[in-house]
């Protein structure tokens, strides 16, 4: 299939979704996905001559169609969850399998006061006017074929509602799975996350799969901090050599919130990843790391996108790329400094690693700076593993594999040992290990 | 033990090794003098197996083994360890992780059982204590951001864990201040030991009045040109190499 009969096929299904959305949604919803579908069509999915999608080689979701994906019952138990899940301690797990919430797969200590979470079909339902706001938020409006892909047709998500009093030790674990299927799925998950004033929560955001099947993942995220929040949160996409996956989040910071957020993406056959960050009031800061990882033929790609919209805003940026085999890397960290603002700190640095001869990363720093108050440091390197390094290694007696995973651990340890608390930094590395042990 | 025999290597289409012969037997120590871009280190990083260089004549072997057909590691396996004029930095490795992989790497390249995590430490912290470095060193990088006093004893600590056949040091004394020195040097003279051959490569006579050499080597344009006694190093204290590179040529 090409790209516009791909296009047709959700035209189609979107009549079909229509039709079949078994609670009526409001009508400001109806309206919302009938504009968004009408854009879509008009604009059609990305292409390579956008500036924005240069590096991208979309065939991998534009090029076969994906099946609007239905609430399935997996056959799972709680237990079968247990390797997947981080909380040990004190916390919660909401599980969405094939984008769909499941409840009886979710579980958690007692919600503490001033928490509500749940799936966001079922928040639609019970209270969409709710909704409504954050779902209009001007900021936070789709500007590309995919996001109006999502936005005419989400069907689940996570809606999550963090209070002041939370222990910031309570930890949100929002796991996406994806289970083996005959038909390639289109998964849509819409999700809102709101951190009230004043409070210090911990997020932990997974991606994964049960099987290899090649379900497509078109995620739309929307973070709120308001004034004075603090959220750590971690995204974890690592869902399989045969994963497709594009997330759109869109973070809107009030004055002096902090984000502090690990980005992760292990591979998948085609996975980007765009994070917009908003710090539109004063004292607003985030704080960004994370590694981008492919190998054999997966490509991934992180967008990001930090605009310093008001006076005394700060962001870091810390980045890691790793390609291995015939995987791509591309990296492109925007900065963006409004007119006339002051006291503005932006540091970016990125570093990559390339293990293969065919393996390529592309890294980019876009900096945008209409205003002289601002101090901006930033860095990108692309090389190969220190040969004086494995050659030292090697002359102890370490052979080259063991050599050059010591230093390829050492590389990625700056960003994968940030992760707090211990038990999510050892479940990282452990998964990142699997990762570059699987062929 | 060590038997080199018209040993030649270039690198690119350059020679630079041009006929090594040198021999060293158990419990010897041997210092290779000679002055800079002779081929001191490049002879030490061909026996050792570093990449880039073409052995283009000559035999190398440690105990009539071919040193030669091997990799680097196969090399360490068989006793073989090198001290780097410079240490390489590695961030992000601990050293008590690198001791410790090297040192299992060792053991089974040798047929002998693994070391389990306690008696591991317990070898590093006694060899650590034999050179006279402080345990927090354990907990740091490898080499990264230590003074150069520090990195050549963390070499000497890594001999110490490794406990090698044929230990080839390279300018161990440089940019070492005057207690440093004699830390290190006596450090060696401490690793002495009668099953092992020591090739110290050195520009200077300080470090040999504290490792007395069995043999002295000047190498001069990738040659040993000339060989004697303990002796030989304070004469070359005395007169340079100017006489032997007119010799030589
Ligand atoms: N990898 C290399 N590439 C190019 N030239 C090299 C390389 N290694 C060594 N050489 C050259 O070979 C010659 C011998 O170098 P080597 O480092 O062996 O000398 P050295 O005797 O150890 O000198 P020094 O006393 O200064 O340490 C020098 O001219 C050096 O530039
Ligand atoms: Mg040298």
């Amino acid at each position: 299939m090409n790209a516009t009969e791909v296009q047709d096929s959700y035209v189609g299904q979107f009549q079909d979704h229509a039709e079949r959305e078994a609670r009526r949604p409001p009508p400001w919803l109806r309206r919302d996905r009938a504009g968004a579908m009408d854009r879509f069509v008009v604009a059609g999915f990305p292409t390579r001559r956008m500036e924005a999608w240069k590096y991208d080689v979309l065939a991998p979701v534009t090029e076969e169609p994906f099946i609007l994906s239905e609430p399935s019952c997996i056959g799972l138990d709680p237990e079968d969850l247990d390797p997947l899940l981080l909380n040990r301690g004190e916390g919660a797990h909401l599980v969405f399998v094939n984008g769909w919430f499941a409840p009886t797969l979710s579980a958690g200590s007692a919600l503490p006061r001033g928490v509500r979470m749940g799936g966001m079909a079922r928040r639609m339902a019970a209270d969409p006017a709710e909704l409504l706001p954050a779902f209009s938020n001007e900021e936070a409006q789709p500007d590309h074929g995919f996001t109006e892909l999502n936005r005419a047709m989400w069907q689940d998500g996570a809606f999550v509602q963090l209070g002041p009093e939370l222990d910031p030790e309570w930890t949100v674990q929002l796991l996406f799975l994806n289970s083996e299927s005959l038909e390639p799925l289109l998964i849509q998950p819409r999700n809102l996350l709101m951190v009230e004033a004043g409070c210090r929560a911990r997020v932990v955001e997974t991606h994964l799969s049960l099987g290899r099947s090649a379900h497509f993942t078109n995620a739309w995220t929307t973070l709120l901090l308001e004034r004075g929040a603090h959220l750590d949160y971690q995204l974890w996409l690592d869902g399989g050599p045969h994963a497709r996956h594009i997330g759109s989040m869109r973070v809107t910071q009030a004055a002096d919130s902090v984000l502090e957020a690990g980005l992760f993406a292990l591979g998948g056959r085609l996975t980007r990843q765009e994070v917009e960050v908003n710090l539109s009031e004063p004292g607003a800061e985030c704080r960004l790391h994370g590694l981008l990882a492919a190998t054999a033929h997966q490509q991934v790609d992180f967008h990001l996108n930090v605009r310093h919209a008001a006076s005394s805003t700060t962001s870091h940026q810390e980045f890691r790329g790793l390609a291995d085999g015939h995987g791509r890397g591309i990296f492109n960290g925007r900065v963006w400094v409004a007119p006339g603002v002051r006291e503005i700190v932006s540091g970016q640095t990125t570093r990559n690693m390339l293990l293969s001869p065919e393996a390529e990363i592309d890294a980019k720093p876009q900096l945008e700076i209409h205003a002289d108050d601002v101090q901006c440091v930033h860095g990108a390197t692309v090389g190969s593993p220190d040969e004086e390094a494995l050659f030292y290694l090697r002359s102890r007696g370490l052979d080259g594999q063991t050599a050059l995973a010591l230093l390829v651990e050492a590389f990625v340890g700056d960003v994968l040992n940030r992760g707090e608390p211990e038990p999510l930094r050892d479940w990282m590395k452990q998964r990142f290990n699997a990762w570059r042990a699987s062929p | 033990m060590l038997n080199v025999e018209g040993l030649h290597a270039a690198v690119g289409d350059r020679p630079i090794l041009r006929g090594v012969e040198l021999t060293l037997r158990p419990g010897e120590v041997h210092a290779l003098m000679g002055p800079n871009g002779s081929g001191k280190s490049t002879l030490v990083h061909v026996l050792a197996g570093r990449p880039g260089y073409r052995v283009t004549a000559g035999r190398a072997t440690l105990d009539g083994v071919d040193l030669l057909a091997m990799e680097p590691e196969q090399r360490a396996g068989a006793g073989v360890f090198l001290g780097f004029q410079h240490p390489v930095e590695i961030p992000g490795v601990s050293q008590q992780l690198f001791l410790k992989t090297a040192l299992n790497a060792l053991r089974r390249r040798r047929g002998e059982a693994e070391l389990d995590a306690s008696d591991c430490r317990e070898r590093i912290l006694r060899a650590t204590r034999s050179i006279g470095l402080e345990e927090s060193i354990l907990s740091r990088s490898v080499n990264a951001g230590f003074s150069g006093g520090e990195k050549k004893q963390n070499e000497l600590l890594q001999m110490a864990t490794l406990t090698p056949r044929l230990a080839l040091l390279d300018e161990m004394d440089s940019g070492l201040d005057i207690d440093a020195l004699a830390r290190v040097s006596q450090g060696i003279q401490a690793l002495r030991g009668p099953d092992r051959a020591i090739l110290l490569v050195t520009h200077h006579q300080r470090m040999l009045d504290w490792v007395v050499p069995d043999r002295v080597h000047v190498m001069i344009e990738g040659r040993i040109v000339l060989s004697g006694g303990s002796d030989l190093a304070r004469e070359l204290e005395r007169r340079g190499y100017g006489w032997l590179m007119e010799e030589a040529a």
